[in-house]
C-alpha cells in the first residue's frame, strides 16, 4: 500500500462513520402504550401533598404530613434526593405579583440518557413509560447521575453496604395494577393528569389552544431530549420555572452515535489495525532496506579494501 | 305527498335541538364543530364547553347564605361554605361568574358536580374532577392571600361518630389582615386651579354608607386583605378611572367641588340651612336622603320622615328630650298642639307661662 492507498482507506472509514452516525440518529418515539402525567403548573398551589403522598407510597424517610406543610423550604430551589423522589419548587410569577409552583421528579424520558449510560442495564425504559431501576443489576458507578439532563438520579451515599440509585419510580406497582401514581391520586387541585402520553399531548395542545392567555404554546417534554413521559404546560417560559433549555435530541443519541459509529460493521477497528499493520510493514521494510543498504555498503567497503 | 311530509317532519325534528339553543342566544359553533349536531353525534368541541357562557346575571344576595359540602363526610366534618359572604366579597372582582363560570342562558347555573365528575380525571381526562374543581375555586384565592394550603383550614378532621349531615366546621381561619381604612387621602394632581384633592375615605365609607365595591372594582381580594397590603389598593391610579369613580356621585361640572379644597373643609350640614343636632347628627345620610346617589333637599317638616314613627313605639329620647313618667302618659297631641314635630305648648297644662327647655328637660319645675 502506498501513501495514496492509505489516504483512500482512511477517507472511506471516515465516510463510513459519518454514514453510521446518520442512520443511528433517527427520532426516538415513546413506546406506543406509554403512560404519562401532564402537569398543569398554572393550577398548582404548592401544597406539597404530592411530596407527602410520594413518601408514603415509596416508604421514604420523612412521613408526617406536618413536615410537608412547611413553606419555608420554598426559600431555596430543591432537587429530588435519595429520600425525596419529588419536590415542589416555588418561582416568582411573571407579569403578576405572586408565585407559581412546579413539581420536579424523574420525567421518564422516551430515550433515557441514564439507561444509555448504564453499563449493566440496571435502568430500562418500560413499555408502560416508566424508566425502571433494578438494584440487583446496579454496580454503583453512578454514570446515570452524570448522564441525566435533569440531574434526577440520587445515590444513597450514607448507606455503606447496599447503596442504591434512587429516583421516581412512576409508581410502577400502582400503574401496573391499574391505579394512578400516588402524587396524581392526592393532588387536591388535579393539576396532575395521568393517562396515555399520546392523549395527554393532544389534551395539552387543546388546552393551550382553548386558553391562549393562560398558557404558553409549549408542552415541555413533547420534544425535549427526544420526549418525556411527564409533560408540563405553563403560563411563563420554562427556564423561569427551573426547567433546563434542552434540544430535541437525547444526550444518549450523541454518545451512542459516536460509540456505535466507531464500531459499526467493525470498519473502524479493521481500518485502525490495517493502518497499524501498514505502519509496521512500512517500518520493517525500511529496516530491511536500511539493513540491505548497510550490507551492500559493507560489502563495497570490503571489496574496496 | 306522504313522503314529502315525512321528510319535512324529519327535517324539523333534526333542527329542533339547534333551535332550542339558538333561542337561548347561543351560537352553535361555540360548542359544536359540525353544522348539524345530533344526539348521537353531538360533535362537541374537544376543549369542553366555553367557560364564560352566561346571560343570566346572578346576584350576590340571591344565593344561599351557607352551602354545605359533604362529599368527604366519611373522613371530614362537612365544609361549611359561607356563600353569601363570599358572593359579596367577589362582587369587587369578577362577580359571581368567578366561581359560577358556566351558566347557560335562561337557566340556573348548574351545580359543580353536573360537569365535574366525582371520579376526577380517572373518568375524563378533559374535565377536571369534582375534587379539583372545588379546590381550585377555594385555593385560587385563599392561597394567594396567605399561602396556607393545610387541609384542616377548611376540613375539620372527623373525630368519633358520624355527624348527621349537620355542618359544624367553619372555614373561618381568618388570618387575613384586617383592612385598615384610611381616614384621609390627599391626592396631588396636575390641575393648576387646585392641585390638591383631599378625600375623606372613612367619611365616604361610613357617613355615605358606600360599599367597598362602589369604588374598588375589579380588584382581587388580596389587594386589601394581605399582610403588608399595597399602598394603592385602587390599582394603577389613572386620571380617568379616578374621575369616573367620583363622578358616580359628584357632578362633573364643578371642578372646585373637589380640587383645591382644604383637607379640613368637610361638608357641614348647617350650610344647607338645616344644622344637624342630637339624634340627626348621628344618622347616616341615606337614612333621610334615601338611596339616591345624589343628595337632594328633603321636605323639612318632621312628618315627611316621621310619618310612620309617631305611634306607640316612638322613642322620644331620639329627639333629644327623654320623657319622664308623667309626660310619657300623655298623647303626642296634648303637647304638640301646633302639629307633630313643632315646639310643644306647655300652656295646655301648666299655667305659669313656662317654655320647654331641652337643657333642663322635664320635671324641673
Amino acid at each position: 500500500m502506498d501513501r495514496r492507498d492509505f489516504l483512500k482507506t482512511v477517507g472511506a472509514v471516515g465516510v463510513g462513520i459519518a454514514a453510521a452516525d446518520a442512520s443511528a440518529s433517527t427520532a426516538v418515539h415513546a413506546p406506543p402504550d406509554a403512560f404519562g402525567v401532564l402537569v398543569d403548573t398554572t393550577a398548582c398551589i404548592g401544597c406539597r401533598k404530592c411530596e407527602w403522598a410520594c413518601n408514603q407510597v415509596n416508604e421514604l424517610p420523612v412521613q408526617p404530613l406536618e413536615e410537608f406543610e412547611d413553606k419555608a423550604v420554598f426559600a431555596a430551589m430543591r432537587r429530588p434526593d435519595a429520600g425525596n423522589f419529588t419536590v415542589v419548587n416555588q418561582w416568582p410569577r411573571q407579569e403578576h405579583e405572586g408565585n407559581v409552583w412546579a413539581k420536579v421528579q424523574c420525567l421518564h424520558c422516551n430515550d433515557p440518557a441514564c439507561a444509555s449510560a448504564c453499563l449493566v442495564s440496571a435502568l430500562e425504559k418500560q413499555p408502560n413509560g416508566a424508566v425502571k431501576y433494578d438494584p440487583w443489576r446496579c454496580m454503583g458507578c453512578r454514570y446515570c447521575m452524570v448522564a441525566c439532563p435533569f440531574q434526577i438520579p440520587a445515590y444513597q451515599y450514607a448507606d455503606a453496604l447496599s447503596p442504591e440509585v434512587r429516583k421516581c419510580t412512576f409508581c410502577v406497582e400502582r400503574i401496573s395494577a391499574g391505579e394512578r401514581p400516588g402524587c396524581v391520586e392526592i393532588c387536591p387541585v388535579e393539576c396532575l393528569i395521568y393517562g396515555k402520553r399520546e392523549e395527554l399531548l393532544s389534551l395539552a395542545h387543546e388546552r393551550i389552544g382553548a386558553y391562549p392567555d393562560r398558557y404558553l404554546d409549549h408542552v415541555y417534554g413533547e420534544h425535549e431530549v427526544g420526549g418525556t413521559s411527564w409533560l408540563y404546560i405553563a403560563g411563563q417560559p420554562f427556564p423561569s420555572l427551573g426547567f433546563p433549555e434542552l434540544g430535541e435530541q437525547s444526550p444518549a443519541r450523541i454518545t451512542e452515535n459516536i460509540q456505535h459509529g466507531i464500531f459499526r460493521r467493525f470498519i473502524a477497528p479493521v481500518a485502525l489495525y490495517a493502518t497499524l499493520a501498514q505502519v509496521m510493514w512500512l517500518g520493517s521494510r525500511k529496516d530491511e532496506v536500511a539493513a540491505a543498504a548497510h550490507k551492500a555498503e559493507q560489502h563495497g567497503e570490503e571489496h574496496h579494501e | 305527498m306522504r313522503n314529502a311530509l315525512l321528510v319535512l317532519t324529519a327535517l324539523i325534528l333534526s333542527a329542533a335541538p339547534t333551535w332550542a339553543r339558538q333561542d337561548q342566544g347561543l351560537d352553535c359553533k361555540q360548542c359544536h364543530v359540525c353544522a348539524q349536531p345530533s344526539k348521537a353525534d353531538p360533535c362537541l368541541k374537544q376543549a369542553a364547553c366555553p367557560r364564560h357562557v352566561e346571560s343570566t346575571k346572578l346576584k350576590a344576595d340571591e344565593g344561599p347564605d351557607v352551602v354545605i359540602l359533604d362529599d368527604l363526610e366519611d373522613l371530614y366534618v362537612p365544609v361549611r361554605f359561607q356563600h353569601r359572604a363570599h358572593a359579596r366579597m367577589v362582587a369587587m372582582d369578577g362577580g359571581c361568574e368567578t366561581c359560577h363560570h358556566y351558566t347557560p342562558p335562561n337557566s340556573d347555573h348548574p351545580s359543580c358536580r353536573e360537569c365535574h365528575a366525582a371520579g376526577g380525571h380517572a373518568e375524563s381526562l378533559k374535565q377536571t374532577g369534582l375534587k379539583g374543581a372545588y379546590h381550585r375555586q377555594c385555593l385560587g384565592c385563599h392561597n394567594d392571600w396567605d399561602g396556607e394550603t393545610k387541609c384542616a383550614n377548611c376540613h375539620e378532621k372527623k373525630q368519633g361518630e358520624r355527624l348527621g349531615g349537620e355542618a359544624t366546621g367553619v372555614c373561618e381561619h381568618s388570618n387575613y389582615a384586617p383592612i385598615e381604612m384610611k381616614e384621609l387621602i390627599v391626592f396631588s394632581t396636575s390641575y393648576a386651579q387646585g392641585d390638591v384633592v383631599p378625600f375623606h375615605h372613612r367619611n365616604h365609607a361610613e357617613k355615605y354608607e358606600l360599599n367597598c365595591s362602589n369604588c374598588h372594582k375589579e380588584q382581587s381580594c388580596a389587594r386589601c386583605h394581605t399582610h403588608g397590603a399595597e399602598s394603592h389598593p385602587m390599582g394603577e391610579l389613572q386620571k380617568v378611572n379616578l374621575h369616573d369613580t367620583c363622578y358616580q356621585c359628584h357632578g362633573k361640572q364643578n371642578c372646585s367641588e373637589c380640587h383645591g379644597r382644604k383637607a379640613t373643609d368637610l361638608f357641614d350640614h348647617a350650610s344647607t340651612g338645616w344644622p344637624l343636632q342630637s339624634y340627626h347628627s348621628r344618622l347616616q345620610c341615606r337614612a333621610c336622603h334615601g338611596d339616591a346617589n345624589i343628595y337632594v333637599a328633603q321636605d323639612r317638616t318632621c312628618s315627611s320622615c316621621h310619618a310612620q314613627g309617631w305611634g306607640a313605639g316612638f322613642d322620644h329620647t331620639k329627639v333629644g328630650a327623654p320623657l319622664d313618667d308623667v309626660h310619657g302618659e300623655l298623647s303626642c297631641e296634648d303637647c304638640h298642639t301646633a302639629g307633630m314635630g313643632q315646639k310643644p305648648d306647655c300652656a295646655g297644662c301648666h299655667d305659669d307661662g313656662r317654655v320647654y327647655d331641652r337643657r333642663r328637660g322635664f320635671g324641673q319645675g
